[in-house]
């Protein structure tokens, strides 16, 4: 005979799985219609052309480079703002959260008004770089909208490491760099994995800024967002759909991973 | 040789002041104070982990007030001993001296010295996950010792082990430091747990240094009311002198070996006032005993083995008693006689 207390428990259980249901089914069902849109036919033609190909390889290289690059960075500014007490430190930590409160496209126009006055754009002149309808500039742009970001991350990876272990290894005689790479780099390995691929899936869906800042050549900077994007204009629906798909696919990848990898305490 | 001149530390609106310590080489010196009185902060500012205001910290004749905790040569065991968790026992012992570059040779003998004089030779591979608290213990102290440090802090080793353990982590950490001869600054906010273990003891209350004495001195000789209930005196009463009489409550008199007038608080350990039993009181009466007392027993009871009794002379005393026999003998009666030695009266001047 089930009780009244567990009935009501039962029935609560019921309640909120069903919201969990709803979302997952909606989920499934956006994946599901697109797909039965596009046809498995289609879907494998567009994967065979090489330009698909391509595209998904120009999206994961010019991530990467933006993911190292936001990491170079990331890791030792996140790692002072965890640790140490300085002056203005809430205006620099609101100065360097702007980039993932302004709108992406605003990042772009900036980064335009940047590398199109001095110092910069004589800099990139004489050096040869070119930054407009190149993928140096998807690269600039990634790494931009997403180093704050990352900044943000690996300050919460410190924040889960005591910095106890790192006044034990110190009193040991370590110096600061070796307690760091010894004892803070390794005790936030997991966090920092999960921080660097959050990045680098942020990265590969950035376009916004791209559109605006580096501009859209098919074959030459489309990578994936911007080619769904081109795509859809150009009336190539199910080009752009099956793009779409590699977008989720990467999406799902990488959210697996962030949820095994941050399941851990740490890595030996 | 630790010696800590005129220390000011402030933190936000919290500041310790005139901080002066001396701690003899070989030591077992204990901080001891209530919660939020400062002890971590300074041992903090000891190791080099905080900068004070002011003041100096000197080591072994070397002025260590402006180095990096990596250059004072000390070591520092935290609260759970913050035993580095992705290496093994072995590599957390070695940690020191690989940070120093030893030579490897140098470092596995060290290693295996220590963790054979410390019984943790088959704890070497292992991480230190699962580790019991006193394993733990030993694999810190392990790797503090292994640099051969000046002198070990440890914050509240004991904070974390449970009651049943931590008489055994005691005795070891005493035995650990009396085979080592290594200076150890203990800090502690329970004084039952560490007054067996120091030399001398430093009470920290409110961010400056009460008193440094031995455990004996401290409990029998308190600077101030605060010592005194910090060390679980029980009878602590004020009252005024004029001369080596104290009078109490208007109506008891106390004759103590102090010569001093005015208001004063007095202490009185609960573990040396006797309870006299009818055929002796008479006769210590007659012989002329000072403070003997009639008194009325309104409080008795058994905690770890001692007996806590409470009499009213006028003012109710507590006495600690671990004779059973008398307990059983007394407990009946509504009327005792108590003893207070003259020499266990302490008077601190107000």
């Amino acid at each position: 005979m089930i009780k009244h207390s567990q009935l009501k428990q039962i029935s609560w259980v019921i309640f909120f799985s069903a919201f969990v249901i709803i979302i997952l089914a909606g989920i499934g069902f956006l994946i599901t219609t697109n797909i039965l849109f596009l046809g498995f036919s289609d879907f494998m033609y567009y994967l065979q052309k090489s330009r698909t190909w391509i595209n998904i390889a120009t999206t994961i290289w010019t991530a990467s480079i933006a993911t190292v690059l936001s990491m170079f960075v990331g890791i030792p500014v996140g790692y002072m703002l965890a640790r140490y007490k300085f002056p203005c430190q809430k205006f620099m930590e609101t100065l360097i959260d702007l980039p993932v409160m302004v709108p992406p496209a605003a990042v772009g126009i900036f980064l335009l008004g940047l590398f199109k006055t001095f110092p910069l754009s004589s800099a990139t002149s004489i050096l040869g770089i070119k930054v407009d309808h190149a993928l140096s500039g998807v690269i600039v742009a990634q790494f931009t909208v997403t180093v704050s970001f990352c900044i943000r991350l690996t300050m919460a990876s410190f924040k889960t490491v005591s910095p106890r272990y790192e006044y034990v290894g110190r009193s040991l005689g370590a110096s600061l760099p070796y307690a760091f790479f010894k004892i803070s780099l390794p005790l936030a390995k997991n966090s920092l994995l999960v921080a660097l691929i959050i990045v680098w899936a942020r990265s590969c869906a950035e376009w916004e800024s791209l559109m605006l800042f580096v501009g859209g050549i098919q074959g030459r900077t489309d990578v994936m967002p911007f080619a769904v994007y081109l795509d859809f204009v150009g009336g190539k629906l199910g080009w752009a759909l099956t793009t779409s798909m590699f977008c989720v696919l990467i999406a799902i990848v990488s959210m697996y991973a962030v949820h095994r990898i941050g399941g851990k305490a740490h890595v030996r | 040789m630790i010696r800590v001149k005129n220390l000011r530390i402030s933190l936000s609106s919290f500041v310790m002041r005139n901080i002066n310590l001396e701690i003899n080489t070989g030591e077992y010196f204990i901080l001891i104070g209530p919660t939020g009185c400062g002890k971590t902060v300074l041992i903090e500012t000891l190791v080099g982990i905080r900068k004070p205001d002011s003041g100096e910290i000197w080591i072994n004749n070397q002025n260590v007030t402006s180095q990096f905790p990596e250059e004072r040569n000390v070591g520092y065991l935290p609260q759970d001993f913050a035993l580095f968790p992705h290496m093994t026992v072995e590599e957390n012992i070695a940690f020191g001296l690989k940070a120093r570059r030893k030579e490897k040779k140098y470092i596995q003998s060290v290693i295996s010295n220590l963790a054979e004089s410390l019984g943790i030779s088959n704890l070497l591979l292992r991480y230190t996950q699962g580790l019991s608290g006193g394993e733990k213990q030993r694999v810190a102290l392990a790797g503090a010792l292994a640099t051969e440090p000046e002198v070990v802090f440890l914050d509240e080793p004991l904070s974390s082990v449970d009651e049943n353990n931590r008489e055994i982590l005691c005795n070891e950490l005493k035995e650990i430091h009396s085979r080592f001869k290594t200076t150890f600054i203990h800090v502690s906010h329970s004084f039952e747990e560490v007054s067996e273990m120091a030399d001398r003891i430093a009470v920290i209350n409110n961010g400056t240094v009460e008193q440094v004495d031995t455990v004996e001195n401290i409990m029998y000789h308190p600077v101030s009311k605060f010592v005194a209930q910090f060390t679980r005196t029980k009878n602590i009463f004020e009252g005024t002198t004029n001369g080596n009489e104290i009078l109490v409550n208007e109506n008891i008199r106390l004759t103590t070996k102090y010569k001093t007038t005015g208001t004063v608080l007095i202490t009185i350990r609960q573990e040396v006032i006797k309870i006299l039993e009818e055929s002796k009181e008479s006769k210590e009466s007659k012989e002329g005993y000072d403070n003997v007392f009639k008194g009325k027993i309104i409080k008795l009871a058994k905690r770890n083995n001692i007996v806590s009794i409470v009499i009213d002379i006028g003012i109710p005393i507590t006495i600690y008693t671990m004779d059973y026999e008398l307990v059983e003998r007394i407990k009946s009666k509504s009327i005792v006689y108590i003893r207070i030695p003259i020499e266990s009266i302490h008077v601190i001047n107000v």
